[in-house]
């Protein structure tokens, strides 16, 4: 009885450890997925647990290597054997088939198996994920090593009057749209004419407009390479304060682009560990361009606009050929957004790519301390 | 319904699913929860609702999102009017018909999309179609009706859907939409579809084209996407441009730029694409695989 759903949990904790939000009510979808596809279709499983604990184009793009490398881990290249470990072979069509033999035995529904899933079945695929992750993240994670734990509360709370600072300058702008409000100047004619016909024509309901304010949208790219090393412990701290501020979005980026909004805004211990897992496989050099091209068109996509603000913090040393950066921040300015660069080091050290693209940037910032960052209010505006 | 037979289904109302999608819509007809497409504008989200609701010979109520909209348009407003009458009626002495005189009776009440999908004794197809351009409190009164297929009346209390409506609720990505919202739903992401797809699509809706021309029209479309543009040309865009050059009585691509160029406000809405895709560019468009294809930012752009 316990082995599929051991399975199943363990897929389940997989994916959170990848930064997929899998719960209870998402593993019982999966499982009574499962067990209502025909026997002869257990191919299908793939798809519809993808539509199941997908949740945005960014984990619907990840979800297929995941699975892969779950279920199929012979077929992935280049993945890390943990040693001394040992573990029941995971197969999908067994699974599928016990799951329903289970039913056909038991006679028992789908979401009846919730139970054993949440006391038992979890708990144990997290402890086999967590030996795993624990194996996966010790080589290849640029950002090894770094202690959360050693900042002051007074430094934090710097970071957050910085964040505070610079949504006072950056202001709230006004929107072309009109918000409805119970007091303002502007009477709502069209409103307070539906509003009178409860009271026989009478305006005793009048309605208002005023015009909309809203914050300018604030993304930032912390660059998590090997040359960045000294210095992402402390962008990180200044991403997370941006976030629970402004609710900016944060992204990390090496030779790929990931987003650790949600990551940063959780604020316990395992932030690190995801962070973690997420930089895991990072390798080679840095793909600014590339990653800034992701930025672009994946992630944020519709929402980039004249209303954004996208910090980059990376001292831009890039491996993607210079003239593609210029390229990449060109799509950033076409939709209207303006770009400051980070650096951290005192004065901007222009590497050939920046050079090429330093028309497209607004302002290049110095950030190598908390003393320099106090200083980015007074640039960004 | 298995897989395959909705796949088959949705051919022939016209759309061409991949395996993921149709598993997807079984997945929402099976475990009874909302569909949520996200993709690029002009990939076939919406007609997905449309196809599904032919296919399954079913009603297809459709609620267009856009900022500002309250739940008097989208789930039920009162008749204030018939209302006043009423109270006129019975002012005068002639009370309407011999039932009890209640201004907050059901025979009040217009019924608006989502209550109307609601109170269907026939199961429908709801399309809540670009949800992201609705307000977060609009976003946040779905959640019940997602979650429990229920819509609260303060005066009437709680109506509680007969049948349960298929829904399928799209978005361009103009907004982050809330966790509470994607959890309630099962979520495909609509891709642009493969060069073979496309063609299978454009000679399904266009019988009358002509193979090559399909086949050449389709694969222009595909390296034009690359492009760095700023409005990507959707599928129905394809199908507009075949269907224009068919008019022209084209069997094929011509080789000219200039007949393409005039053609291109099929495909091109925007100034700034219509003047990036000059005649240098069509040309090396006709003339094959495009410079400089495996490049990061090609690269980039193809997997956008």
């Amino acid at each position: 009885m316990a082995q599929p759903l051991h399975a199943v949990a363990g897929f389940a904790a997989h994916l959170r450890d990848h930064g997929f939000q899998v719960g209870i009510p998402e593993q019982q979808a999966m499982l009574e997925a499962a067990m209502r596809l025909p026997l002869a279709d257990h191919a299908r499983v793939e798809s519809c647990w993808r539509a199941i604990v997908c949740a945005n184009q960014d984990s619907w793009r990840r979800y297929p290597e995941l699975f892969e490398r779950y279920w199929y881990p012979k077929r992935a290249r280049g993945s890390v054997r943990t040693s001394g470990m040992t573990r029941r072979s995971r197969s999908l069509p067994d699974v599928v088939r016990d799951l329903h033999q289970e039913m056909a035995q038991g006679g028992q529904k789908p979401g009846a198996t919730s139970l054993g899933l949440a006391d038992g079945a979890a708990g144990a695929g997290e402890s086999e994920n967590r030996n795993k992750a624990m194996g996966g993240a010790s080589s290849a994670d640029p950002l090894a090593k770094r202690d959360f734990g050693e900042w002051l509360q007074s430094d934090l709370q710097r970071l957050n009057q910085l964040a505070e600072e610079v949504a006072r300058r950056v202001r709230m702008r006004l929107m072309r749209r009109r918000e409805w409000v119970s007091r303002s100047q502007t009477v709502d004619l069209r409103r307070t004419l539906r509003n009178s016909l409860r009271y026989g024509g009478v305006p005793l309901a009048p309605a208002y407009r005023r015009a909309r304010r809203e914050l300018p949208k604030i993304y930032i790219l912390v660059d998590v390479s090997r040359s960045m090393e000294m210095y992402a412990q402390l962008f990180l701290r200044v991403a997370r304060a941006f976030c629970e501020v402004v609710e900016a979005r944060a992204f990390v980026f090496h030779t790929r682009l990931m987003e650790i909004t949600e990551l940063l805004k959780k604020r316990t211990d395992r932030v690190q560990e995801k962070i973690n897992a997420v930089t895991f496989g990072f390798g080679g050099g840095t793909r600014i361009a590339t990653s800034v091209n992701d930025f672009v068109h994946a992630q944020a996509r519709a929402a980039l606009s004249g209303r954004s603000i996208v910090l980059v913090f990376s001292d831009g040393y890039d491996t993607d050929p210079p003239e593609e950066l210029a390229a990449s921040l060109s799509r950033i300015k076409g939709r209207g957004a303006r770009v400051y660069w980070l650096h951290p080091s005192q004065r901007s050290h222009l590497s050939t790519a920046l050079a090429r693209s330093q028309h497209l940037v607004q302002g290049f910032i110095p950030a190598h301390n908390l003393e320099s960052l106090e200083k980015i209010p007074g640039l960004v505006h | 319904m298995d897989v395959g037979k909705i796949s088959e289904g949705l051919k022939r109302a016209g759309y061409i699913p991949d395996q993921g999608l149709a598993s997807a819509l079984w997945l929402a007809e099976a475990l009874q929860r909302p569909l949520l497409l996200e993709g690029d504008a002009g990939v076939g989200k919406t007609s997905i609702a449309a196809a599904y609701a032919k296919m399954e010979t079913r009603r297809l109520i459709r609620l267009q999102c856009y900022e500002g909209l309250d739940l008097q348009q989208a789930v039920y407003e009162w008749n204030y009017s018939r209302q006043l009458l009423e109270i006129q009626r019975s002012g005068a002495g002639k009370p309407s018909g011999d039932r009890a005189f209640d201004l907050f009776d059901r025979s009040f009440l217009l019924e608006r999309p989502l209550l109307q999908a609601i109170s269907s004794t026939q199961p429908v197809v709801l399309l809540i179609d670009e949800i992201d351009r609705a307000d977060e409190a609009f976003e946040a009164f779905l959640l019940e009706v997602l979650a429990d297929f229920q819509i609260t009346v303060p005066e009437l209390g709680t109506i509680t859907a007969s049948s349960i409506p298929m829904v399928v609720l799209t978005s361009n990505g103009t907004r982050e939409l809330s966790d509470a919202l994607r959890r309630r739903c099962l979520y495909h992401y609509v891709e642009y579809p493969t060069l073979s797809r496309e063609i299978e699509i454009v000679k399904l809706r266009l019988p009358e084209a002509e193979t090559r021309l399909v086949e050449e029209a389709v694969a222009f479309v595909h390296k034009l996407r690359r492009e760095d543009l700023h409005k990507v040309p959707g599928i129905a865009e394809s199908l507009d441009w075949v269907r224009a050059l068919h008019k022209l009585d084209l069997r094929g691509l011509p080789d000219e730029p200039e007949l393409i160029l005039q053609t291109l406000g099929c495909m091109l809405k925007t100034k700034n694409d219509r003047w990036q895709v000059a005649a240098e560019t069509v040309d090396k468009l006709l003339g094959g695989e495009r410079v400089g294809v495996t490049t990061g930012v090609a690269a980039g752009l193809a997997r956008a």
